[in-house]
């Protein structure tokens, strides 16, 4: 038993169980949903109030609540509307904006960003008296 | 030999240690999503209410202006640009046969009624006596139902 011999299996090992650790991290992603399994969102997101009584050519805004559940402050970057067909009304008749913010949420605390939307004037009588349903989604960057 | 083996094994270590430090950095990104609604309203219809001119009208003679006025009840302004005709009538004792429909009554018209408000007008040349109508049909109140048709402005 020399010396070299037990040395190299030793940087093998170590080798071998940070590739392990790496593969892991990298399964974790690479697997939808597992990651999320451990995590819970960060923001929570939701519409505060209706928007009622769209027509061709009106501008409305959408007042959407923005939660940090996390114990870390988020630097909140974009809240995004993006709206659903409304039966034989195509989706692309409502345009949806995308707010752009730099605010900063501390942990447990909300903040209400207005997402404007607005039914195009060449919307058709078929999107009279229909509802879109909105996927609201936000993005931020935790601050250590 | 040796020794290089060792110092390949060490990199290979460390680069797998800065890939992993990498995407561990990467989660750092907060996001969320959830739902919400935006409804559309339903159009109304526009209040036709007929206004009395003074037509002069007599037997045979050519025919008379129809005024109107229209309440828009939706909350955008809407442009009327087309207008047909229904039944005729007229008061007391002067018959419907008495009273004729022009020819050459107007289509169309370009009248904007503002949103939640109220527009007036007149269609000239819609409605006259018939040349054999009789004496009942002196200082009579001749009308015709209006169907009027627009779009929103």
């Amino acid at each position: 038993m020399t010396t070299a011999p037990r040395r190299r299996r030793v940087v093998a090992i170590v080798c071998a169980v940070l590739l392990g650790t790496g593969l892991l991290q990298l399964t974790a992603l690479a697997v939808p949903g597992s990651w999320d399994k451990q995590r819970r969102p960060v923001l929570s997101v939701t519409q505060k109030g209706k928007v009622t009584g769209l027509y061709p050519g009106r501008t409305a805004t959408v007042p959407v609540v923005v939660r940090n559940t996390s114990r870390k402050s988020v630097r909140l970057r974009s809240v995004t509307a993006r709206p659903k067909a409304a039966g034989t009304c195509p989706a692309s008749m409502l345009r949806a904006g995308t707010v752009r913010t730099k605010k900063v949420l501390r942990p447990r605390r909300s903040v209400t960003v207005r997402v404007p939307v607005q039914l195009l004037r060449a919307a058709p009588n078929a999107c009279q008296g229909r509802t879109f349903r909105l996927a609201l989604k936000a993005t931020g960057k935790q601050l250590r | 030999m040796k020794r290089s083996t060792r110092v390949t094994a060490v990199a290979a270590g460390t680069a797998v240690s800065l890939a992993t430090a990498g995407v561990a950095f990467a989660l750092w990104s907060a996001n969320g999503s959830g739902a919400g609604s935006a409804s559309t309203g339903t159009a109304r219809n526009l209040t036709v209410t007929a206004a009395a001119t003074d037509a002069g009208l007599y037997p045979g003679g050519p025919a008379g202006a129809v005024g109107f006025s229209v309440t828009n009840p939706n909350p955008y302004p809407v442009t009327l640009t087309g207008v047909s005709y229904g039944d005729l009538d007229a008061s007391g004792s002067c018959g419907t046969d008495d009273v004729v429909l022009s020819g050459t009554a107007p289509t169309s018209l370009n009248l904007a009624v503002p949103a939640g408000g109220t527009a007036a007008g007149t269609l000239p040349g819609v409605i006259g006596l018939a040349e054999d109508a009789g004496d009942e049909c002196q200082g009579v109140t001749l009308s015709v139902d209006l169907s009027l048709s627009g779009s929103q402005r």
